[in-house]
């Protein structure tokens, strides 16, 4: 991931915030297909919002595109969606978990701990380091750390 | 050429029977296909200069944009058309990714067909797909 891509796609994500304080919205890079996902949380204001698409639109042109970042996109993430969750103080919190690892289950799963064994720890890393290595995976509170749980066992 | 245009119409079609029979994740591809094959089709219409059915499929879309760039439709529509990637994403991870399944409709219309429809309408409009030779 280049800093300087990084630093700009921020800078949008940053202006977007103050507009929509109350969007989840940030950003993964995708190994496998070369690109930068700037993800939200929002299904009615990506297809159904004008205002929110130009205003995007132009704020995506104005600081990546039209300066050569051109492997970039803004989009409503459902996956990433339905990992809500609050940053407060650089942690993140809660969680709901109805993904796990990269796949999207038909229903919502409630996964209990007893199908998870072995595939369930307390990270030491942060959480940002954990999601850069598993941007999907899913989290829960624990202790004030959090738990990650990377595959559901048969 | 054109028949790598009856390429495209080719996976059109299927992908419309794959979510026909539920089977979302062969839909994803194919739709994705139909955009791609299109935009080979036009790369090799308007860049004499290179091959682009040689080229990997992020070259090809970052030509494809330098073209629409070039014809002044960029600005206007680049939200849509940036969507291209987030198409060839879903493509990779529902073609390869052993724990990836799309299973549902529902789920199919919120990870896949929404930005599908927003990326292809858009293309239409600026005549860069649905339009041969003739």
């Amino acid at each position: 991931m280049d800093k300087n891509t990084i630093s700009k796609i921020n800078e949008v994500i940053n202006q977007i915030k103050i507009k929509y304080p109350d969007l989840t919205i940030d950003y993964e890079y995708n190994n496998d297909s070369e690109c930068y996902e700037i993800w939200h949380d929002n299904e009615y204001l990506e297809y159904n919002d004008e205002e929110f698409r130009t205003f995007t639109e132009n704020l995506l042109y104005k600081h990546l595109l039209n300066c050569g970042i051109i492997n970039v996109y803004v989009t409503y993430s459902y996956i990433n969606s339905q990992l809500k969750y609050n940053r407060k103080d650089n942690e993140f919190q809660k969680i709901s978990v109805n993904y796990h690892d990269y796949g999207i289950i038909e229903k919502p799963v409630k996964i209990k701990m007893n199908n998870l064994e072995k595939c369930s720890f307390i990270s030491n890393n942060t959480i940002q380091e954990d999601l850069e290595m598993k941007p999907n995976l899913v989290i829960r509170n624990k202790n004030n750390k959090y738990e990650s749980i990377y595959n559901k066992v048969a | 050429m054109e028949i790598l245009l009856r390429k495209a119409k080719n996976n059109l079609e299927v992908a419309e029977l794959a979510v026909k029979y539920q089977y979302y994740d062969v839909a994803v591809s194919r739709y994705y296909y139909y955009l791609y094959l299109n935009i080979v089709y036009l790369l090799n219409k308007r860049c004499l200069s290179h091959i682009p059915n040689r080229l990997g499929h992020s070259e090809s879309i970052s030509n494809f944009i330098q073209i629409c760039k070039k014809e002044g439709s960029y600005q206007q529509y680049s939200r849509s058309i940036q969507k291209l990637w987030k198409l060839k994403t879903s493509r990779i991870k529902s073609e390869y990714n052993p724990d990836y399944l799309i299973s549902t409709e529902d789920n199919f219309r919120l990870m896949f067909q929404n930005d599908y429809n927003d990326v292809v309408n858009t293309l239409k409009k600026l005549n860069f797909i649905g339009v041969s030779d003739g």
